[in-house]
């Protein structure tokens, strides 16, 4: 336990709090990016997809190849271009083999999106190797500034706006655009949908393309702050996933939410209690589970 | 088909169950122990999944936290051994068979009170629990690395894999018989009344929760056997058993069988040991053929193999009355 | 119930008998004895067919980065024996297998190379988990089996306390910590504060524990002022190093390893960690080479086995081994061979030059048990300078090296440098005694 005795303490934690409220809101960032993915092709398509993690270590290992040249327009273009490949590949993946098993139960959908979540984590490390991809250029480049007297790398401040931003964006798509309201719809009810004229197979399709684009979004943007390395895949699906049913299942509003939760929990968490960090985002999901079982912004789930 | 039509009906259980037990007790006559050693995998996952059918299969509730009963199991006989001293595998295994009776009344008493995926999200939850505990509890379980499992003692022999095995397979057996009776009982037709349609049942006067919660309890008895045979097996007990990875392990074990058959689990453990040993062994890309195998059982196998079989079959030839579903 | 009470009887009772009838067949056909293999009295011909090896390492996951290089270089010496001649005349057949890590994979393919394609020995790359599963069955199956790295402590202190058939290579985890330990204590003599990130799991608590015992006896007054715990594969390390930042430490010990060790030092240059910190990391010296130029200079690291050690105008071995590796895999793990590859050579040499020495006494293909009597006390040459096996807990040593970093353009990443190599038995308990003991009397002569 940590026997916290000198110079540190609450007194520290109060001048520096701010630089504890970044850090819990960085890795806030990446998780509801990832969380965000995960969530809207479930509340759309009903497929918990358990391959989300694997689209994005796709995603980081894919940003490496352009990070690594130092080139910084190449660089800037990256954040376009992996999510729209990812975004295709997710999309390859719905109109190829998950169409298939909609009207399966859920069970054979987990069975087969873990299939695939094999699948791809082992075409990663066929492709890249075994060992860990740092591409650190953008990190370096983008340098430090001062925050009260504590370094803070402005690339991670760049992380949080460009999520802030995405989640703005989905919020305004979802809200007010006319594509938004049909996604919306065919999440509520797939047969009223449908027999409204929309055609719910394309929806899906756009679904896990916009899903698996941000997932491959999270991964360039969180690869020149950390390394791309097997494994990370695994992380990512199951705190997203406890993410997602903090907020709610299939709200992108509860993962927002959640995911700054999460974040700031786990940064002042690892603070006071660094012991049982492994815990924190389980002892989390208990206590919203226990208290509000369905997630704080969750509906009524119905097996669709 | 003459001789088999001459023999009364009711003999068929007890005369299959005769012919498998005979089959099983000798395969080590034919086979090397290698095989004997897989085969005792097999049977281990095949009970560990039949208990997990009697509640995902027959009572419809998807619990995606099932390694903990079997690590729940694995542990018990591990650390009695390794810390306790205990070597006697009677009363391991009665321990075993105890704690987790207890912990998944306990479990089972919380989780039963949600449904659909709640339910599966906060078996989940426990289960990552005891993975935790198993993590953490360093000085006990060993953490990470786990602890190593000397062989216990069977009415004074020593229980190697050989005569483990020979543990298994009775055990084996006499858990399919008693979960065949199950299955058939009134209590066994009230669980799939109740998997058809809990609305329904509760109408009729089913008391719903109850009910679940034995299904619960019993699937959890079966779990914690399959790891008390788990711990001697390896001879070696770590954190991962509780992983959900493993929980969802006996997921795909009763699928890929077919949880809709009575033998759809027991086949599936043995397709799923065989072939992930083998596929394993033979190529160093092995995640991506499992993960293939697994995305093409998905998609081509409706009903598990067994259960995909079991229609076609049906169909071929015995078209007369068409099968439902 | 469609069925009566006396057909149920009489079902039961068929399978109850039926049961009986197994069970005793099963009593009989199962006595549970111990076979001896019996001692022949000639010496076995040297067998015509080719020499069968297991591997059992960790090919996918993030385990992969040490032991993928491992794979290769171990290929590369059964190349070059095979070329030479092979083992006495057998050529050397690899099976590999890919236990991802897993113990109980490890298990299930030690009892299928054993049992199934009846290899003769079986080298293990593997975490120390696996270690800790593989080497009692290897010990009840009396099959040689020589683990690389599985480096805990507690594999000879508890698990197999008395190994006859379990060898282990690589420098164990005791080494690691005290070097590093050691050399903290030349180059940095006044630091009192400390605080650690360290990997939450077995090693990184079993790591720290040992520096931290190490440290107390060369610092008395030292004092840990910040202890985190981020789980394996984590991917911001952010709150740990502003928490370690907060408590105002002299040094942090990074126990870390592989992405995990990058990760954090590119987090922490960027916030000034180790401005005012010195950083010391166990095992780090090779996880560094994936950061490139990221790495700071003047980070304290120990290492199993460096490419650069001994130096290459000195020790040919060393340079031969690290060059022809460099030719084969350019691309591979920065290009230059890291310890599981130092591991590999001895491993599949040790093997070599007992099965060599067993024959040369008892002029005939050894068995299993002449060829752990061989590898009892063996020392030979090879990349990292004289490995030497010790006969009483079959735990071979070698140098271990402690060095600081230092950008080097000619590699692209960080080297150690100036590196500190101390002889192991300096920095590991004598056999038979365990290390929590040992440390309580150890130190002294370097305060």
């Amino acid at each position: 336990m940590g026997r916290r005795v000198s110079i540190g303490g609450v007194g520290y934690l109060l001048s520096t709090l701010p630089l504890f409220i970044l850090n819990g809101l960085f890795y806030a960032a990446t998780l509801f990016l990832i969380a965000s993915g995960l969530t809207i092709i479930f509340s759309v398509a009903g497929i918990l997809n358990l391959a989300h993690g694997a689209i994005f270590m796709l995603g980081a290992y894919l940003a490496t190849l352009t990070m690594l040249t130092g080139d910084i327009r190449l660089i800037i273009i990256t954040f376009i271009i992996v999510p729209f490949i990812i975004g295709l590949i997710g999309l390859g993946i719905e109109r190829g083999l998950i169409k298939w098993v909609y009207d399966r139960e859920s069970e054979y959908q987990l069975l087969l999106t873990y299939g695939l979540s094999l699948v791809l984590a082992d075409l990663v490390r066929m492709m890249f190797g075994p060992q860990p991809i740092s591409a650190s250029f953008l990190l370096r480049e983008s340098g430090v500034i001062d925050i009260l007297g504590v370094t803070y790398p402005v690339y991670n401040l760049i992380v949080i706006v460009v999520a802030l931003f995405v989640g703005l964006l989905l919020w305004l798509f979802l809200d007010r655009t006319r594509l938004g309201w049909i996604v919306r719809a065919c999440s509520f009810d797939r047969e009223m949908s449908s027999a409204l004229g929309v055609n719910v197979g394309l929806i899906y399709a756009f679904t896990f393309f916009l899903g698996s684009a941000l997932g491959g979004l999270a991964g360039a943007l969180i690869v020149p702050s950390t390394v791309a390395m097997l494994g990370m895949d695994v992380n990512a699906l199951i705190e997203s996933f406890i993410v997602i049913v903090i907020g709610g299942l299939g709200s992108i509003r509860g993962a927002f939410i959640g995911s700054i939760i999460v974040g700031l929990v786990r940064s002042f968490g690892i603070y006071f209690f660094p012991r049982y960090e492994l815990a924190f985002i389980y002892i989390i999901m208990a206590v919203v589970l226990l208290i509000r079982p369905r997630g704080l912004f969750g509906r009524e789930y119905r097996r669709v | 088909m003459h001789i088999l039509r001459s023999i009364p009906k009711e003999y068929y259980i007890p005369i299959s169950l005769g012919l498998l037990f005979l089959f099983l007790i000798s395969f080590p006559l034919i086979a090397s122990r290698y095989l004997i050693f897989l085969l005792s995998l097999a049977l281990i996952y095949a009970i560990w999944a039949l208990g997990y059918n009697f509640l995902f299969g027959y009572t419809g509730l998807l619990s995606f936290g099932h390694a903990a009963y079997l690590g729940v199991g694995a542990y018990t006989v591990g650390l009695l051994i390794a810390r306790v001293g205990i070597k006697s595998f009677e009363i391991l295994f009665l321990a075993a068979v105890l704690t987790s009776l207890g912990i998944s009344a306990l479990i089972g008493y919380l989780c039963v009170k949600y449904t659909e995926v709640y339910f599966a999200l906060l078996t989940l939850a426990f289960g990552e629990f005891f993975y935790a505990l198993a993590f953490k509890l360093y000085d006990i379980t060993g953490g990470s690395d786990g602890v190593s499992v000397p062989y216990p003692y069977l009415f004074g022999y020593l229980m190697d894999t050989k005569l483990l095995y020979y543990v298994v397979a009775v055990l084996f057996v006499i858990l399919l018989y008693f979960a065949w009776k199950v299955v058939n009982s009134p209590f066994g037709k009230t669980l799939q009344a109740i998997r058809e349609d809990p609305v329904k049942a509760e109408f009729v006067g089913i008391h719903v929760k109850r009910y679940q919660w034995y299904s619960f309890i019993l699937s959890g008895v079966y779990s914690g056997i399959a790891g008390a045979l788990y711990a001697p097996l390896f001879a070696h007990i770590y954190p991962d058993l509780f992983h959900w990875t493993t929980s969802g392990e006996v997921l795909f074990v009763t699928l890929i069988g077919g949880h809709r058959m009575f033998l759809g689990p027991v086949l599936g453990a043995i397709i799923y040991a065989f072939l992930r040993s083998y596929i394993t062994a033979y190529t160093i890309y092995w995640p991506f053929v499992l993960g293939l195998s697994v995305a093409v059982i998905a998609l081509i196998f409706p009903n598990g193999i067994i259960g995909s079989a079991y229609s076609f079959i049906k169909e071929r030839y015995f078209s007369k009355t068409v099968v439902s579903k | 119930m469609a069925e009566t009470r006396r057909d149920f009887l009489k079902v039961t009772g068929a399978g109850i008998v039926g049961l009986a009838v197994g069970a005793a067949a099963g009593y009989y056909l199962a006595p549970p004895k111990i076979v001896e293999k019996p001692v022949p009295q000639k010496p076995p011909e040297v067998p015509k067919e080719p020499l069968k090896i297991g591997v059992i390492t960790i090919l996918s996951g993030p385990g992969a980065l040490l032991f993928d290089p491992g794979l290769k270089a171990l290929q590369m010496e059964v190349e070059k024996i095979n070329a030479n001649g092979g083992i006495l005349g057998r050529k050397i057949e690899l099976s590999i297998k890919d236990s991802g890590g897993k113990p109980e994979n490890s298990v299930d393919f030690f009892r299928r190379l054993v049992e199934e394609e009846g290899v003769e020995f079986v080298i293990s790359g593997s975490t120390s988990a696996e270690a800790i599963a593989l080497a009692p069955v290897a010990e009840q199956k009396k099959q040689v089996l020589i683990i690389e790295e599985g480096t805990v402590a507690k594999l000879f202190e508890e698990v197999d306390t008395n190994p006859k058939y379990v060898f282990r290579i690589n420098n164990y985890d005791i080494l690691d910590s005290t070097s590093l330990a050691i050399a903290m204590k030349k180059i940095w003599p006044d630091v009192k504060k400390f605080a650690v990130i360290g990997a939450d799991y077995a090693w990184g608590h079993d790591t720290w524990d040992i520096l931290k015992g190490a440290i107390e006896k060369l610092y008395p007054d030292m004092e840990v002022v910040a202890e985190t715990w981020p789980p394996l594969f984590s991917q911001d390390f952010s709150s740990h190093i502003s928490t370690v930042i907060a408590a105002k430490p002299d040094v942090v010990a990074l126990v870390l390893w592989g992405g995990d060790l990058v990760t954090c030092i590119k987090q922490g240059v960027q916030y000034g960690l180790f401005k005012d910190i010195k950083g010391i990391s166990p095992t780090g010296g090779e996880y560094v080479w994936a950061a490139g130029t990221d790495t700071p200079d003047n980070l304290l690291m120990s290492t199993r086995y460096y490419f650069t050690y001994p130096p290459w105008d000195k020790w040919w071995p060393n340079r031969e081994f690290n060059l022809e590796f460099h030719n084969r895999y350019p691309d591979s793990h920065g290009g230059w061979p890291g310890f599981n590859c130092n591991s590999s050579y001895y491993a599949i040499h040790f093997l070599k030059a007992a099965i060599e020495r067993a024959y040369a006494i008892y002029g005939g293909w050894p068995t299993q048990e002449q060829v752990t009597e061989a590898l009892e006390g063996l020392m030979i040459p090879g990349p990292g300078g004289y490995r030497y096996i010790r006969p009483e807990d079959h735990q071979s040593l070698g140098y271990a090296i402690t060095g600081l970093t230092k950008q080097d353009p000619r590699y692209g990443f960080a080297i150690l440098d100036p590196i500190e190599a101390v002889p192991p038995e300096e920095m590991a308990p004598p056999p038979g005694v365990k290390w929590k003991d040992w440390i309580k009397h150890w130190g002294e002569e370097y305060l």
